[in-house]
Parts: structure tokens; C-alpha cells; sequence
């Protein structure tokens, strides 16, 4: 008790009065609520913190180092940062393969940079990495070189590629989209008016030929 | 904003200003305000990580919490009688103390110091805290002696009573609650001084155990018998509404009311009083079964024109609770999901904020996991519990995502993301469905009805000027068939040709506003919930978009395209409450 009068209660009013629960073995349980909750959020930034960090040097720290730094993780209750890690565990193990890939006649280095970035960008950057891809694949080229990138992907790194499925699956159904075809980011009813002019002109030329044929026959 | 512009935002902060100065401390100018602060506080909380600097973080945390406190009582500057607790051995002033009152501490040492505070300024000599804590340390003085030695000092300052509660309560058992009787009687002699208040609002707030808490708030209310007793107390208080039955609060309440009144008669500030009614409204709303609410919220209406405009916003969020609870059991009725986000939003005002994060973070994982749900618990149609609901519901999510969801990153790629969203609507609008294949056809169906009509319209009215010409015209003419065949047929083409005319204007609306119309909402109803609304949902969750720049995009697009399905997507995206929560689910995604 005599340490607290060392302190300052204008802004260690809690470290006083925990002070007087030890000394009088009162239940301090009830912690002062707003830093407990602000305990909690330093715990979660700090948690996030490591996570990110990993994250970002994934493609180019070592392998084993990743590895331990991974298994020191304590990500209980986050479940979301947990399979984040679990992911980077994933890329960890597969980077042994992908050296292989670049020697591979199908392999597109352009591709497989936009895949990394999708693997381990931030949420957004994902989202819109996949975006960018998936709209450059209106370009026939682009769309035939990623397909045998994909194709290699999945034969090669099955382990990477099941973890971005859904977006696979978006690029390949593009594929044979009718509307993707004919209709990129333009006006359809642009489209259908002209079609209708067309009709129109067939249908005149249509009466003109049997008014034509009508005469020569009287 | 209230932040001094010519400030870097990482700027360190001057812990010389604390406590004395905890305004300038955040960097706020004149006329801050509660968000300002807030903002300040974050920015300080960036800073200052707590697991880098516990000292300065706890330092930042607690000016924090006692400086809002005073905004939202209205009493932002520092008491006038606060002591200098940074140089605590120097000289102070005496202020003017409030009335001594003893009712309740008859038979406590504090009640035998008969000199503290009373009277007239006086200057005194604050106690050297450290000097005192190394002769105790060394056992050049015993803490029994040095404590009667202070409780017989004639002049004290708040240092001393920090001194007097510290050593009454470790010499006395704490039954006799010597601790908290210091303290309010240094608060009697120094009133608002800050470190005192800290310590009996923390006191009560984590310490005094729950059973006592109505009676020793009805003390308190004796010896503290002013408008600044809702402030000191308001942690006890807290405690009380949520561990104990919403009638223990009422009529401890009702007895504390009593004794200010009666101490603080002739003082006509109520700031404190209105401040405290608005926080226990908060609880109140979602818990009182009786009328307390409703006198209260009487009361601080009648009291409307003096309360700062800070305390206006709680008002007003106040009244959009009010008006949530109105709807509460229709909003929850309806689905299970719905009724667990309500058990978040009850939470959210009703239990501590560590509960409020676990609960808010756990409900905002399950909308993120089943994207279907969500839209079936809000479906396209427009609702109005689904309208009270979504304000706070948007509002809590952003307070608690600023703290426990990823960092907001760099502005998004608005341009690709617009390109993206007309391919969207054009893909919606092309989707092949039988209800699409429905409208279609019906629109053929329009067409070929109003030329149908027209033509019916067309021949009756040139049946009627035709006839019309021949059963007037041609007995004038003496029977003169061939001209008044012609002038007929004329006649006939004319009034065709106006009828047809006509019709062809008036037709399409009339059709519109009776069956089209209400058709078209049915389609275009249908069309939404089944096939555009999963796509939507589906981009949703690919975008990671926020919901108001999603809509906002939307909204561009389909007003570039000319009028047709992507105006009907565009207008049920906009309301769309169900794309709105789930979109701010997408926030705690890591």
C-alpha cells in the first residue's frame, strides 16, 4: 500500500485500487471494462501483427524459418487469422514445387504473379487482383494463356489451387459465357436496335422482291 | 473537427499537460467535442500501443475516460479547486469548500478532522507523498502515527486525503470504508478535484461490492449533495443496472434524487442530472418494464434548451432505439438470424464492452458465413423494422469494427470496380430465367395488344367517319355516290388517323399506370429475389466492396443505361438492406 503513494490516482487510479484488493483480499475481478476491452484489442492488433508480417515475406524468407515462426503462433479464438496462417502453412510447403513450374512451356510468369498476389495480398488487393484478371480474360489471348496456366496449376500445385477454387471456377465459366462474348460492358439495347434495323430492311427488301415477282407475273 | 490543424497527426504527445491540461494534451482547440476527442484518442491509442507502452497507453486511457466524462457532464475544464498533483509537496490554495456533512461518518476518524476544507481560501502545504512513503518504507515512522498525524493536520490538500484514504483504509478493516470517506470528504473540500473523483468513481465502479452499492450511494448523495454526484457516481450506477433488477436502480435512484435536492437547494444546474438520465436511458429503453423511462425522457425534453449539442446527438440516438423497440418484435419475429443480430444490438447497450466485441465479432463470422441467410432474414421487400434496425445496427459495427476489425485500406480501384459492376447488371439483365423469359414474352404481348387496339380503334373510327360522311353528306348531294365515297373515305382516313394518333399517346400510359405498371413490379420483384439478388450477394462477396459505394456504382451504371432491367436492379439494390449487412460483415475479414 505504501508503493501506492508513489503514484499518481489521476491516471494509476487502477493500479491503487488493485493494489487494495491484494492488500484486503477483496475479489478485484471486476476489471474496469473499457481496458479490458481495449486489453483485448491490443491483444487481436498484436496477434494480427505477426500474422501480417509472415504474410508478407511468404514468397521470400526461408522456408524453415516461416515454418517455426508459424508453429510459435497462438491464434486459439481467432479463427480468421488462424486459417490465415493456415494458408501461409500451405504456401510454405508448395513453394518446393514451384520452381519445376517455370520451366514448363504452359507456364505464364505474368499469371502466376497475379496468383501470388491473390494468395497473399490483404482482403481487398485479393478481391481486386481477381477482378483484373477475370476482366482481362475478355482478351482471347490472355484468356487462352491463363487457361494452360490454370490447367498446369492444378496438375503441378493442386494444394495452392484448391485454395482459390471458386475463382478458377469464375475464370473457366467465363469461358463460355454467350453474354461474355457478345456483350462486353455495352449497351444491349444498343445491340437489340440494330437487329431490329436489320429486320426492317430484310422485311422491305422481302416486299419489294414479291411486288417485284407480282408484276413480272401479270 | 476540432483538431489543431497546424499539428502533425503523429506528432508525440506533451505529457507535461496531464492532468492539468488533458485538452490541449489531445490536441483539441476550443469547442471540441466528444467525437474530436475520441479521434484524438484513437490517433494518441496508434501511437502509444499498449503492448510497446503500457505506462503512457494507461496514462492516455485514463485523461481519456475522465475528460469525456466531464464533456458529457458539461464540465470540461479541470475544477477550480484541483490541486497540482504533478508537484504535490508545493503550496496549494484552499478553495471554498462545499457544506460539511456528517451524517454517516459519525463514528470514522475522518469525521474528527474538524478543519478541512472549511471556511475561507487559506494557503496550506500539500503533503510530500514520497517523503512520507520512504520514512514508512524505512520504519522511521509507523503507518498508525503518521496517519493520526495527517488527520490532525488543519489545512488539507487532496494529496493529503490521497494519504488519509490510502493509510486509513490498510490500518482500519475495509468494512469501515475509511477509503471511500476520505475521499468524498477530500471531494467535499476540493470539489471536482480530478484525482480524488478517479478514485471513487473507480472504486465504485470496480471495488465496492454489489450488495452495498444502493446504500452507499444514498451516503454519497449526502455528502456529495450536488449535480456533480451523477458524474462521480455513474460507474456504481452502471453496475447496478446491469447486475441487479431494473427496480433497484429506480428507487435508489429516487432516494439519491431526494437528498440532492434537498442538499443542493437553490442551485439551479441540472447538466448532470440530464447527462446521467440520457446514459441510464441507454439501459433503461431495452430493460425498464415500468415508467422511469418514459419520466425521464420527459425530463430531459423539458430540459431540451440547455443541453449541449453533444448531448443532443445522444438524444437522438436515443429516440432511433426508441424507435427500433417500436418495431422490435416484428424485426425479430421474422427470422432467427434476425433475432440473434438483436441480441447483439440489446447487448450492446446493456452489458460491458468486452461482451459487446465478442458477441458483435461472433454474430458478424455467421452473416460472413452464410451469405443465403442473410438474405432470407432481410428479404428485398422494404420494411420499416427492417429501416429502424439498420441504423444501429451500421453504427455499432463501425465502432466496433475501428477497433478489432483490419485496418481500412487504400482507396479501391473505383475504375475497375465500375466496369465490373456494369458487366454485373449487364449479365443480371441477359441471365436466362423463366421469369425473365416471362417478361419478355409479356413485353411481346404488350406490343402486339396496343397494335391490336390501335388498329381496332383505328377501323371503328374510320367506320364512323366513313358512315358518318355518307349518312349526311350524300342526301345534300342528291345521291351523288362516287364523291361522297371519296369524301367519306377522306374523312374516314383523317379521323383514323387522329384516333390512331391519339391512342397511340394515350394508350401506353393508360396501360402502364393500370396493369403494366403493377406487372412490371411483380416481375421485376421476382427477377430480384431469384435470380439478380444472388448475383448481387455473389459479387458482394467477391468485391469486398462497401455497401454505399457498391450501391453508388450501381446507381451510375444503370442510370448510363437506358430504361430496362438494370433500372429495376439498381433501384432494389438500393434499398437492399440484406446486401447492406452482409457488406459490413465483410469488414472483419482478415
Amino acid at each position: 500500500m505504501i508503493r501506492c503513494l508513489r503514484l499518481n490516482p489521476m491516471w494509476q487510479a487502477d493500479q491503487v485500487l488493485a493494489s487494495r484488493a491484494a492488500l484486503h483480499g477483496v475479489d478485484a475481478a471486476i476489471p474496469n471494462p473499457q481496458q479490458a476491452a481495449l486489453d483485448e484489442r491490443a491483444r487481436k492488433a498484436a496477434l494480427r501483427n505477426k500474422v501480417y508480417k509472415l504474410r508478407d515475406k511468404v514468397w521470400t524468407a526461408s522456408r524453415d524459418d516461416l515454418r517455426k515462426r508459424l508453429s510459435q503462433l497462438s491464434l486459439e479464438g481467432e479463427p480468421e487469422l488462424a486459417a490465415l496462417a493456415d494458408r501461409l502453412r500451405v504456401i510454405v510447403d508448395a513453394r518446393a514445387k514451384l520452381p519445376q513450374l517455370t520451366e514448363h512451356r504452359d507456364f505464364d510468369g505474368d499469371f502466376f504473379e497475379c496468383f501470388q498476389k491473390v494468395l497473399t495480398g490483404s482482403v481487398r488487393q485479393s478481391a481486386e487482383m481477381r477482378e483484373r484478371v477475370a476482366a482481362s480474360f475478355q482478351d482471347r489471348r490472355l484468356k487462352k494463356r491463363g487457361l494452360r496456366m490454370i490447367k498446369l496449376l492444378r496438375e503441378k500445385v493442386p494444394e495452392l489451387t484448391a485454395m482459390e477454387e471458386p475463382w478458377f471456377k469464375l475464370l473457366k465459366s467465363r469461358c463460355g459465357s454467350v453474354s461474355g462474348m457478345f456483350v462486353v460492358d455495352t449497351n444491349v439495347s444498343t445491340f437489340s436496335r440494330a437487329w431490329i434495323g436489320v429486320a426492317i430492311v430484310l422485311i422491305f427488301q422481302l416486299f419489294y422482291r414479291l411486288a417485284k415477282l407480282l408484276v413480272e407475273v401479270e | 473537427m476540432k483538431l489543431n490543424n497546424d499539428s502533425n497527426p503523429d506528432s508525440a504527445a506533451d505529457w507535461s499537460l496531464l492532468p492539468h491540461d488533458p485538452g490541449r494534451f489531445f490536441d483539441l482547440s476550443t469547442g471540441f467535442d466528444r467525437k474530436d476527442l475520441k479521434r484524438s484518442y484513437n490517433r494518441l491509442l496508434r501511437l502509444y500501443k499498449p503492448e510497446k507502452h503500457p505506462a503512457e497507453f494507461q496514462q492516455i486511457r485514463a485523461a481519456y475516460e475522465d475528460l469525456e466524462r466531464r464533456l458529457r457532464y458539461g464540465e470540461a475544464r479541470p475544477a477550480s479547486g484541483e490541486a497540482n498533483w504533478s508537484s504535490a509537496d508545493g503550496p496549494a490554495t484552499a478553495p471554498h469548500s462545499g457544506r460539511e456533512h456528517s451524517a454517516d461518518s459519525a463514528k470514522t476518524d475522518s469525521d474528527r478532522d474538524e478543519s478541512s476544507g472549511g471556511g475561507d481560501a487559506v494557503a496550506v502545504e500539500a503533503i510530500d507523498l514520497e517523503a512520507l512513503a520512504g520514512r514508512l518504507e524505512s520504519g522511521a515512522e509507523s503507518l498508525s502515527a503518521a496517519y493520526n498525524a495527517l488527520v490532525k493536520k488543519q489545512h488539507k490538500t487532496p494529496p493529503d486525503f490521497y494519504a488519509l484514504a490510502l493509510m486509513g483504509d490498510a490500518t482500519r478493516p475495509p468494512e469501515e470504508l475509511l477509503l471511500l470517506r476520505w475521499l468524498l470528504k477530500g471531494l467535499q473540500s476540493w470539489p471536482g478535484d480530478s484525482a480524488l473523483s478517479q478514485l471513487v468513481y473507480g472504486y465504485l465502479r470496480t471495488q465496492a461490492p454489489i450488495e452495498t452499492l444502493p446504500a452507499l450511494l444514498v451516503m454519497i448523495s449526502r455528502t456529495i449533495a450536488n449535480d456533480g454526484f451523477y458524474r462521480l457516481t455513474e460507474g456504481a450506477w452502471e453496475r447496478l443496472l446491469r447486475q441487479r433488477p431494473f427496480e433497484v436502480f429506480a428507487k435508489t435512484l429516487e432516494r439519491c434524487e431526494a437528498n440532492v435536492a434537498e442538499g443542493a437547494a437553490g442551485d439551479p444546474a441540472i447538466g448532470g442530472r440530464v447527462a446521467f438520465y440520457l446514459f441510464a436511458l441507454r439501459y433503461a429503453l431495452w430493460k425498464d418494464t415500468r415508467d422511469w423511462k418514459e419520466r425521464a425522457l420527459e425530463f430531459v425534453e423539458e430540459h431540451f434548451d440547455q443541453m449541449p449539442e453533444h448531448l443532443v446527438n445522444d438524444l437522438d440516438g436515443l429516440m432511433i432505439v426508441r424507435e427500433y423497440l417500436a418495431h422490435r418484435a416484428e424485426f425479430v419475429a421474422a427470422h432467427p438470424l434476425r433475432a440473434r443480430l438483436d441480441a447483439v444490438l440489446e447487448a450492446a447497450y446493456t452489458r460491458d464492452q468486452l461482451e459487446i466485441d465478442r458477441m458483435m465479432v461472433d454474430c458478424q463470422r455467421e452473416v460472413l458465413a452464410s451469405p443465403e441467410a442473410v438474405a432470407e432474414a432481410f428479404p428485398a421487400t422494404d420494411s420499416p423494422a427492417c429501416r429502424a434496425f439498420f441504423p444501429l445496427w451500421a453504427w455499432l459495427s463501425d465502432d466496433t469494427a475501428s477497433r478489432l476489425a483490419p485496418p481500412v485500406e487504400e482507396a479501391q480501384d473505383l475504375k475497375l470496380w465500375k466496369g465490373r459492376v456494369i458487366r454485373l447488371l449487364t449479365e443480371s439483365k441477359a441471365a436466362p430465367s423463366w421469369q425473365s423469359t416471362l417478361w419478355t414474352l409479356a413485353h411481346a404481348f404488350r406490343g402486339a395488344f396496343t397494335i391490336a387496339v390501335i388498329v381496332f380503334v383505328g377501323i371503328v373510327a374510320f367506320s364512323l367517319g366513313f358512315l358518318g360522311i355518307m349518312a349526311f353528306v350524300m342526301p345534300e348531294r342528291g345521291g351523288d355516290i362516287d364523291g361522297t365515297v371519296g369524301l367519306g373515305m377522306i374523312v374516314g382516313f383523317a379521323v383514323m388517323a387522329a384516333a390512331c394518333l391519339a391512342f397511340w399517346r394515350w394508350f401506353p400510359h393508360l396501360l402502364k399506370d393500370t396493369v403494366w405498371g403493377a406487372f412490371c413490379q411483380r416481375m421485376a420483384d421476382r427477377c430480384y429475389r431469384r435470380i439478380w439478388r444472388p448475383r448481387a450477394f455473389d459479387f458482394m462477396r467477391r468485391s469486398v466492396l462497401d455497401f454505399f459505394t457498391f450501391r453508388e456504382l450501381v446507381a451510375q451504371a444503370a442510370a448510363e443505361a437506358p430504361p430496362d432491367e438494370r433500372t429495376w436492379i439498381s433501384h432494389f439494390i438500393q434499398q437492399d438492406f440484406g446486401l447492406a449487412v452482409y457488406s459490413i460483415a465483410q469488414r472483419f475479414q482478415e
